[in-house]
């Protein structure tokens, strides 16, 4: 169950930088607040999962970038996964509802399902993730 | 046209549903929590996979090791199909702890779907318990739309699909999943509910788009291999004719029933507690087993060991039937369970045992399945089965007295049996005594005349009964008429033989009569004789006399002489 952990596990030791697979990803263009000290100080292994093009899709791309960019400054690794190329990735991790954020490090990845519209739920989830690593 | 059906090789499903789900089409499966609808749903799985047409099932409520524990405990091996890529487990066991953060919809079910099916070439789909995924929409309008998106997108793969949904609203048209009736092809409600403290389950299409189906509420139970359904349709077109009378094993009874019980008929027995029902049906058992023929006992009164012991008292011996496995006891108590389950015990029962009779005793007892309607519900459909299967079904009936007609059959039965015996107390004087007869026997010339019905250490006996002006007289009553009758006969008997006496004993008087008679004739005779020789000889000597004279006026006084004498 937990096979995506390995793939990451090269990145582990990169400068920080995101990195995002499959799928491009437009950098956000509305928020330029100065970035915020509530990342957790380690990095961050995500994958996210998209259908295509679809429209909620997108939309999670597009705020999962804003969110590395401005919390999480080079302290992400984000794999994107597409679950109409990719079926078998979605049925391991058991994604039925996209998109979704998978967070690892801890000892169960935590979900977030939705287009991430909310920034302080999704670094919530993130620093809870953290925080359970550290216990 | 009708549609394309997929068998879902479930039999009495299939027969319901004539023939089974539409093709490439969704049907919805909705009742209460343990109705059976996702092992029905499952079933559909395993039977198609078994006749080499795989399918994904997708449980949302369920981890798929526990779907796998409870497959095998229906006799399904899962992992075994799941090897042979005739099953895919889809683990769609929803993570509770997810964050939700903005829209989102099903495409990854839909992804994982897609794959599954083209990698195992799936034609069949089942999603368990589909309100679980959508309940996290928690918006009425999303989860439609979602429900749209994913009906046609289904459609669109031409995989026939069973949804199953947790409802126990039917009809008040206010249930969170009404819309699901509306958008799927083809609608099965199962229905779990309590009746009397004993739990019945009941099966309805409630729709199947652009066909026909079996509109009934149709019985249904849970056990090991699958949900099994009885339809009741068509049954009677199955029908087999009425075959040769059966000795009742009392040959003054068969001779009451023109023959016997016929074959493939349906016998009721009815009759009061104690009047002899148990034991007449035992007796015919016993008969047939001893001929070879197998009998299936039903049995909701008494254990078999119960039944033995009493029928022993009255001369009718069951053990070496039951040792030799002719006679075959299925007991239970009536309230154990649903309708459906002892229907389909039994039916297991035929099926396993292939009976030549079936003996059940006592519907009276079915009817603590639940209700009048469970009772006849029951009986309909072992009618039905025992016809089917040329089988010879005996049943005792419990009634309360000696009832009118329609009692002792229980209004709706009575249509549903060829021959009623109907046994009776008739009270007289100060004992009470039984008497037995034919109420109705289809298609057989039979007596209507009671008869007295013993039961002794040796068996069952039948005795004429005594039929005069004071009506039936059973029992002591009926001896000491007898007596009446013997001593009457006697009587007369005595005045015959007197009146045949008298006259003999004239006939002598007669006889004595004409003997002296005949006698005083003779004599009479004698002595006229005599007389005529006297007047002879004095005729003689007047002739002399004359003559000496000189036989002067001879001639005139001849007859002078002449009239004088």
């Amino acid at each position: 169950m937990r096979c995506a952990a390995e793939r990451m596990e090269t990145q582990t030791e990169r400068p920080a930088r995101i990195r995002f697979k499959g799928v491009g990803m437009s950098t956000s263009n509305g928020n330029i607040m100065a970035p915020q000290p509530s990342g957790p100080p380690h990095r961050v292994r995500m994958t996210l999962f998209v259908a295509g093009e679809e429209r909620n899709s997108q939309a999670a791309r597009t705020n999962l970038a804003r969110i590395c960019e401005s919390h999480l400054s080079g302290r992400a690794d984000v794999e994107i996964v597409d679950v109409l190329q990719d079926h078998r990735k979605a049925l391991e991790w058991r994604v039925l509802l996209t998109p979704a954020l998978l967070i690892f490090n801890a000892d169960r990845p935590t979900r977030v399902t939705g287009t991430l519209q909310e920034a302080e739920r999704v670094l919530s989830a993130i620093n809870r993730d953290y925080a359970g690593s550290a216990a | 046209m009708q549609l394309p059906r997929v068998a879902t090789g479930n039999p009495g499903l299939d027969e319901v549903l004539f023939g089974g789900l539409p093709k490439g089409r969704t049907t919805l499966f909705s009742g209460g929590p343990g109705c059976g609808k996702s092992i029905l749903g499952l079933e559909f799985l395993v039977r198609g996979a078994l006749a080499g047409h795989p399918g994904i099932l997708v449980p949302f409520e369920e981890h798929i090791d526990a779907v796998r524990a409870n497959a095998l405990t229906l006799g399904w091996d899962l992992a075994a199909l799941e090897k042979q890529n005739l099953i895919m487990l889809v683990d769609a066991h929803v993570d509770h702890e997810m964050v939700l953060s903005g829209n989102f919809d099903l495409h990854g079910l839909l992804g994982i779907i897609d794959g599954a099916a083209r990698f195992l070439k799936a034609e069949r789909l089942v999603l368990d318990a589909i309100d679980v995924l959508l309940r996290y929409f928690n918006d009425a309008a999303r989860e439609r739309e979602q429900f749209f998106f994913l009906n046609d997108w289904l459609l669109n793969r031409k995989l026939t699909t069973v949804l199953t949904v947790k409802r126990s609203d039917f009809g008040n048209g206010s249930g969170r999943y009404e819309f699901l009736d509306y958008l799927a092809d083809c609608v099965v409600h199962l229905d779990q509910r309590v009746n009397q403290q004993v739990t019945t389950r009941r099966l309805r299409v409630v729709k199947y788009r652009g066909s026909n189906y079996g509109r009934n509420e149709y019985p249904y139970v849970t056990a090991p291999g699958g949900i099994t359904v009885i339809p009741i349709s068509g049954a009677e077109l199955r029908h087999k004719p009425l075959g040769n009378p059966f000795t009742s094993g009392q040959p003054q009874l068969d001779e009451m029933l023109g023959g016997g019980y016929p074959q493939n008929s349906c016998i009721l027995i009815a009759g009061a507690s104690g009047t002899g029902k148990t034991t007449l049906v035992s007796l015919f058992a016993r008969t047939a087993c001893e001929r070879g023929e197998r009998v299936l006992f039903v049995g909701f009164e008494e254990s078999a060991e119960a039944l033995t012991g009493a029928m022993l008292s009255s001369g009718t011996d069951l053990r070496p039937a039951l040792k030799a496995g002719t006679l075959r006891p299925l007991t239970s108590m009536p309230e154990a369970m649903g309708i459906e389950e002892h229907l389909v015990r039994v039916a297991k029962a035929i099926e396993e045992f292939g009976p030549h009779h079936v003996v059940l005793d006592a519907m009276s007892a079915v009817r603590r399945m639940g209700s009048d309607r469970a009772a006849f519900d029951f009986m309909v459909r072992l009618v039905g089965l025992c016809r089917e299967h040329g089988i010879t079904l005996l049943f005792t009936n419990q009634t309360k007295g000696n009832e009118q007609m329609g009692e002792i059959a229980g209004e709706e039965t009575s249509s549903l049996v060829d021959t009623i015996l109907s046994l009776r107390y008739i009270e007289v004087g100060s004992e009470t005594n039984r008497t037995i007869g034919v109420v109705k026997s289809r298609g057989m010339s039979h007596s209507n005349q009671l008869r007295e019905f013993r039961i002794t250490d040796n068996g069952v006996e039948l005795a004429e009964v005594y039929s005069g002006e004071g009506g039936v007289l059973t029992g002591a009553a009926r001896q000491e008429q007898e007596a009446r009758d013997a001593a009457e006969r006697r009587r007369t008997t005595a005045v015959v033989e007197a009146k045949r006496s008298e006259i003999q004993r004239r006939k002598a008087e007669l006889e004595a009569e004409t003997a002296r008679l005949s006698a005083a004739v003779e004599q009479a005779e004698i002595e006229l004789t005599q007389l005529e020789i006297e007047r002879n000889k004095l005729r003689e000597d007047q002739d002399t006399r004359y003559a000496m004279r000189g036989g002067k006026n001879g001639d005139a006084d001849g007859a002078t002489r002449e009239d004088s004498l």
